[in-house]
Formats: structure tokens, sequence, C-alpha cells
């Protein structure tokens, strides 16, 4: 086992990791072809990837992405708020941390999907219901990191701030507000990847036909359109990695200093 | 019980503000633990109680008794556990555990091969990432489709969601070894099968928890959401089933069970971990 | 553990115009030096001056660019047998998942699980970390931690100790501990030691010869025969006049290149 290996450069990266995506869809597409894999309902890439771009040329589908992003920010906005709120003052206070924690411990376990449908009896279908979802799912990630965040502030940084004579929620404000805000937002940049995920799926289940689910469940019922559903999931798959790449770059751009910290 | 202990190692090891609260009996303390769980049963019962929204929120109440007749019974023979314990939600216990075991044997494999080869990583990275973020619950149909409609569907359904979280940590984590830790195994010559197994893998272990914490809860919604369709038994067939009969106490009581699954599986991970990662928690206070 | 030196056949270390370039970065140039068997080397230099590129090379984890190095008669191709190597960075080195006792006998599996526990004492009690044997490395301070790193590699009696900046990561009284604790080492076991440091007092305290490198791309700007008497002792071998003598060579070498 060799197992010291210099670490690749970073165009050979990009360049190796087009040439595995495309030699893996290649592969697939020969093993198809030729007839050494035979099973009905597997995807052909060049068939998806045709689809793929048929329907991203489509404007009722594009809507229908449109509305998938509309529901998700909603619901992301949402646990964003309730999340850096809640997991603030748990970090802040140890009174709120002690009354919330058990709840917090058994709720976060809770499959959010599962109250979706009681979500959709109770407001009706539509927005509301997957956004709920959505934040319901999204907001622990948040509320954790934030939590940590706080908690985790120099406490140099405190005492520094008491003695020019900072008040109690100043304090909380001004020095551990601030210094839990990168902790916080990648809370919420797991938070978005997982939001997405969960968008779809509950349009899949509790949607009224709206969105890539709503698309997918179409295709997949009605017409039996394979080739829609593996082109509208892999779309909703790259929307994903392209969201992830953003809240890295703004990661990156926004928190900087965060690396200080680190020492 | 609470999991969110790790706030409370960190504190103490940074030796900050705020102090968590004494242990031992506490009044004060209970009254306040008791506080947001008293709040949050208060406005169920009164949703429960409104006119308007009575008709969909069953009273917790009997809810909770519910839960005792269907999934608890009084019989030593069957552990005192009731028929829906043994129809539905071992059932899906079982299909979640498998696709987890499946997903966790082929994730750590396959990520500490991709960690050890640079060039391999790089070929595939680009795919993990996009499958990191497939909604897979999407895959359902095609999944029948290709694996039938017994157990074999929904099991893969479950692995194909839940391994790249895994495959992704692993990845990771064999990348944060460190250079020279495996620098001192290869001067010191150690044999490639220790260097797997003492070296590696519990180095890349931190991660390969992490991977499996986020997985654990994703199986449990895949677990639901798989068997919404073509399903004769299980939690999330239970689900549809009690909404179509409009049997919302059952429904709600089948919530409770969702929740109280999670809290145990996520309590037995956490000791688990705990074992597992010992060292790791003295080491993390130290540096790296 | 008794010196068996002069049943063993001469062993000695040889560079001979190593060269290491990283693309069209010349890291060390032409480098030609030998190491006699059964003395402390030291290999000094400005920081960056490539000094760890050398060890790696001499150990085997890296390959020269041009030249050769033989090590015990035979070229140096892979990790050589006999040789044990002491990290700089002993938090990144020893294994935070193991105790000190597995940690040190963990490169001894192959042999007997009794031989084994007698070789991992003896190498504890050589570095002085009796009843620190079921310590994790991080519940013990770095100089303790450093410790357990040379008692891992004396515990595979190797013939040839390479230590890249060892004593870097420590505070000054634990450094002057360990640099005693290697003489002390070196003259109980006799074992051929070979150490890199950028610290000039350090490399003069333990040396037999001092090989003094210059900026990079780096050359051998001299080697220096340590003419002092052993056993040696933080102070009264610092006042010595020779030492500030040579001190001040050292010195004048690594500036001038």
């Amino acid at each position: 086992m060799r197992l010291l290996r210099d670490p690749l450069s970073q165009n050979k990266t990009i360049v190796l990791g087009v040439a595995g995506t495309l030699g893996v869809l290649a592969m697939w597409e020969l093993l198809i072809r030729s007839g050494a894999v035979s099973k009905p309902g597997l995807p052909v890439p060049t068939r998806v990837m045709a689809q793929a771009a048929e329907l991203l040329g489509n404007t009722v589908f594009l809507n229908q992405v449109f509305t998938t992003i509309g529901e998700w920010l909603l619901g992301l906005g949402v646990a964003a708020i309730a999340g850096i709120l809640v997991g603030g003052l748990m970090g802040a206070f140890p009174a709120v941390f002690v009354a919330f924690e058990y709840p917090v411990e058994a709720f976060r376990t809770l499959p959010s999907i599962a109250v979706g449908p009681i979500l959709v009896l109770l407001l009706g279908a539509g927005v509301a219901p997957i956004a709920i979802t959505v934040a319901l799912s999204s907001i622990w990630p948040i509320l954790l990191n934030t939590l940590y965040g706080v908690r985790g502030t120099d406490p140099t940084a405190v005492a520094t701030a008491r003695t020019l004579g900072v008040r109690p929620l100043g304090l909380l404000m001004q020095i551990r507000l601030v210094s839990a805000l990168p902790f916080a937002f990648t809370g919420v940049r797991v938070a978005a990847s997982i939001g997405l995920i969960v968008t779809v799926s509950a349009e899949l289940l509790i949607g009224s036909g709206q969105g890539i689910g709503g698309y997918i469940l179409l295709a997949s019922t009605n017409a039996g359109n394979l080739d829609g559903v593996y082109a509208a999931t892999i779309i909703a798959g790259v929307l994903g990695v392209l969201i992830n790449a953003a809240f890295a770059l703004l990661d990156r751009t926004a928190f900087n200093w965060k690396k200080g910290l680190a020492q | 019980m609470s999991t969110l202990y790790k706030a409370r190692g960190k504190e103490a090891a940074a030796g900050t503000v705020p102090r968590a609260p004494k242990k031992g009996f506490n009044g004060k303390r209970l009254l306040l633990r008791l506080l947001v769980p008293a709040i949050l049963v208060g406005v169920w019962w009164a949703l429960s109680a409104s006119p308007s929204t009575g008709l969909f929120i069953a009273n917790p109440l009997k809810a909770v008794l519910r839960i005792g007749q269907d999934f608890l019974s009084t019989d030593p023979s069957t552990f005192f556990l009731g028929k829906a314990t043994y129809e539905h939600l071992l059932p899906s216990l079982g299909r979640a555990m498998a696709g987890l075991g499946l997903a966790t044997a082929a994730g750590v494999a396959a990520g500490i091969a991709l960690g050890s080869l640079p060039v391999a990583a790089a070929l595939f990275q680009p795919l993990i990432h996009l499958g990191r973020s497939l909604p897979s619950p999407a895959l359902l149909g095609v999944f029948f489709l290709l694996f039938g409609t017994g157990d074999a569907p929904k099991i893969f359904l479950i692995a194909f969601g839940v391994v790249w979280p895994i495959l992704f940590n692993t990845i990771d984590g064999v990348n944060s070894i460190g250079h020279q830790r495996l620098q001192a195994a290869t001067v010191f010559k150690i044999r490639p099968f220790d260097v797997l197994f003492h070296v590696i893998l519990p180095g890349a272990s931190p991660k390969i928890f992490a991977g499996l914490r986020t997985s654990l809860s994703l199986s449990l919604i895949i677990m639901i959401i798989s068997e919404l369709q073509k399903s004769k038994n299980g939690l999330g067939y239970l689900l549809v089933t009690t909404q179509r009969t409009f049997d919302y106490t059952n429904f709600w009581a089948i919530l409770i069970v969702l929740g109280f699954l999670g809290v145990t599986l996520n309590f037995l991970f956490h000791i688990a971990e705990r074992r597992v990662l010992a060292w790791h928690r003295g080491a993390t206070q130290q540096h790296d | 553990m008794t010196s068996a030196t002069s049943t063993e056949q001469a062993i000695e270390l040889e560079l001979q115009s190593v060269s290491k370039s990283y693309g069209k970065n010349l890291a060390v140039k032409s480098i030609t030096a030998s190491i006699p068997q059964g003395k402390v080397s030291v290999i000094v230099g400005p920081s960056g001056c490539g000094k760890s590129t050398l060890l790696r090379i001499i150990s085997g984890l890296d390959f020269p660019t041009q030249g050769s190095v033989t090590f015990n008669g035979a070229p140096v191709r892979g990790v050589p047998e006999g040789l044990a190597m002491v990290f700089q960075d002993y938090s990144r080195s020893l294994f935070p998942w193991m105790r000190v006792d597995r940690n040190i006998g963990f490169p001894l599996r192959h042999i007997s699980a009794d031989e084994r526990r007698q070789r991992v004492q003896e190498a504890i009690d050589a570095v002085g970390l009796k009843g620190k044997e079921k310590l994790y490395p991080w519940q013990m301070s770095g100089g303790m931690q450093q410790r357990a790193a040379i008692a891992r590699a004396l515990a595979s009696h190797p013939k040839l100790l390479l230590m890249d900046e060892p004593y870097a990561s420590v505070d000054a009284q634990t450094r002057a501990d360990l640099e005693d604790l290697l003489l002390d080492i070196h003259a109980t076991l006799g074992v051929t030691v070979l150490v890199v440091t950028h610290d000039i007092d350090e490399s003069i305290y333990l040396a037999d010869h001092v090989i003094a490198l210059s900026a990079p791309p780096s050359v051998v700007a001299e080697t220096v025969e340590v003419d002092l008497p052993r056993p040696r002792n933080q102070i009264s071998t610092k006042q010595d006049p020779r030492f500030v003598e040579l001190r001040a060579h050292v010195t004048s070498l690594l500036r001038s290149h």
C-alpha cells in the first residue's frame, strides 16, 4: 500500500474530473448498447442527456425549476431565521439551553417528511406545506452550528469587551453573534444542500404537481417517461451542486477571517 | 441522554462562558426542562380541541394511548410488544438498517480506495458531488421497476440515498490522517494490512462517523418515502393508510413512534461513537 | 539492550552529488557527504535550505533527481532496513488512537509478542517514560510525546537514527533535556545518529561533526569536525572557548553563502 502521494494540481483535478465523468458515461453507454447489461429501465446516458437538454429549453419546465427554487429559498430562509435565533439564545443563556435541549433533540431526529401530509390538510396544498417541511429539515444544522459558534466565542474577546463596559445584550449582539456568524453560515450551507433534496422529495409526496418533483411524478406515472425522470432528477442534482459551490464560494469570500480562528 | 453534549465538551475544553448547569437534582432546572415540552403539548391539545383544526389533529393523550394499544402488549411471549411493532415497525427498521449497512460497507470501502488514490478521487469527484445532491426519492419508481416490488427496491433506494455522505466523508477522513503519520507508517515499514486497519481506518473514523450520522437521519426519511407506494407494511405505509381512512389518532401515534425511533437510534449511535472515538475527544482538545 | 557495535559490520551513509528539483525549482544542489558509523552527525542550515528534503531522500521516502545515496553499502531504493526516524512534529507523527505502548510496539508487529513486549519496555525505560505506558499521546506534555516518538524509533533497534528537527516544537528547558537524552542513548547504544536542525548551538552541542548547508539551492558549505570532549554538559560545554569558537565559525559559514 503506497501511502505517500503528492496532491494533484487544480488544473489536473479539473481535467481528470471531466475525463472521469465522460469516461464513466461512455462506458455505461457502451455496456447498454452492446447488450452486456440489458435490464429495462436503466438510463442510457445519451438519451437522458438529450432529454435534459430538451427540458432545459422548455419554458414550462424552467418555470417548475423556479418554483422549486422559490419553495427551497422560502424554507431555507425561515429555517435560517429561526435556527440562528434559537441557536444563538441557547448558546448565550444556559437557561434557554436547558429549556430547549430535549425538544431540539426529539424533533431533529423526526423525519420531517412525515409531517408533510398533515401540513397539507391544515394549510391546503401549495407552497406553504412544502416550505415548512423544508424548514423543518434544514433548521437543525443551522441551529446547532450557531449554538456551537456562540459557545465557542473566544473568552478573551468577551473579557475584553466587558472591561470596555459592553453590556450583556451588546455582548451577545456584538461579540458572540458576530463571532458565531461563520459557524451559522456553515450551518446554512449544509442546510441548503439538504433543503433542496427535501424540496424535491416533498413535491413528490405532498405537492400538487408543481416544481421539479411534480414533473418527475407526472413523468413516472402518466407516461412512464423514464428518461424524463432521470433527466429531471439529474437536473435537480446539478442544481444542488451549483448551489453548494455558490455557498462555498460565498463562505470563502465573506468569512475569510474565520481561518484565524482555527489556530 | 442528550447528544448535544458536544457543546458542553467544547465549552469545558475552552473554559468559556456559559456554564452548563450543575448535575444533580435541581427543581428550577427541572421546571425549565419541562417548560417547552409543556407548552408544546398544551398547544397541541388546544389545537386538537379547536373545531377548525381538531378534525386533523388528534388529542395527544388519545394518540399516546393508541401507541400502547397497537405497538405494545401485555403478553410476555411477544416481549410486551404489540402487533403493529412486529408487522410495521420492525420491518421498516430492518429495511432502513439493511440499506444503511449496505451503504456503510460500500461507502467506506470505496472511500478508502479513493482517498488513498488521488487520481481516482479526482476522476470520480464530479460524479460523487452529483450523487450527493440527487433527490434519491425521485428514483423510487425506477427502483421498483428495476428490482421488483419486495424489500429489495426499498433497501437499495435507502442504500443509494445514504451512501454519499459516508463515501464523501471517508475520502475526506483518509485525507485528514496527515502526511507525517503516513510517513511514519512508511518509514517503520508497517504491513499493508496493519496500515489499513490500524492507521487508515482509525484515522478516518471521526469523519466516517460524521458521515454516518447524516446518513442515519437520511435513512429514516427514505425509509418512509419508500413505503408510501406499493407496500404492504411499514410505518410509511401506515402513514398513508391512516390518512386514507381518516384515522388521525393513529396517524399522530405513528408520528410519535417515528420521533421515538429517531431519538433511540441517535442515542445508540451516540454510545457507539463515544466508545469508538474515545481517543478523539481528547486528541482534538490538544490540536489538529 | 547493550551495545553490539563491535560485532556489526561497519555501516556508513554516503551521499554522492545528490540533487533534487521540483519542476524548475532546485531545492538541493549536488550534496556530497559521508556519515561515519557510530557517530552523531548533524546537518545544519538556514530555514528552507532543503534539509527536510535531504532527510526524505536519505530515508527513502523521496528520490534524488540526480546522484545517489548508499546506506550500509547498498544503494537506497525505498526505505532501507535498519533505519528509524523521529519526525519534527510529535503530535502529527504519533498515532493519537493508540496508547503509548502500542504506538511504540506498532512497528514491531512481525516479531513475537514476548519479544515485542520486552523491546517496548526497554525503549520506554531508555527514554524515561516508565509508568506512562497506558496513556494516550495527547494526555502527555510535548516533551514526553517526543520521548515516545524516540522510543518508537529505538524499539526497532535501528542502525541509523534519523531525526528531523526533533526539538523544534518543544520549549527550551525540555529541549535541553531531550538533547541530553539523545547523547545518553548514543553513549549507551552506539547507534549512528543523523540530526537535521536549524539551531547552530544544538548542532555543535550534539555532533561529532557538523555538515553546514548553504541557502538554497543548497550545497555543503563545509564539514566541521567537533572536537569537544564527551560526556558533554549543557553549562560547561557551552562555556568552553572551543564551543564558542566553533559556533562563530559555523555561523559565519551559514551567513556567507
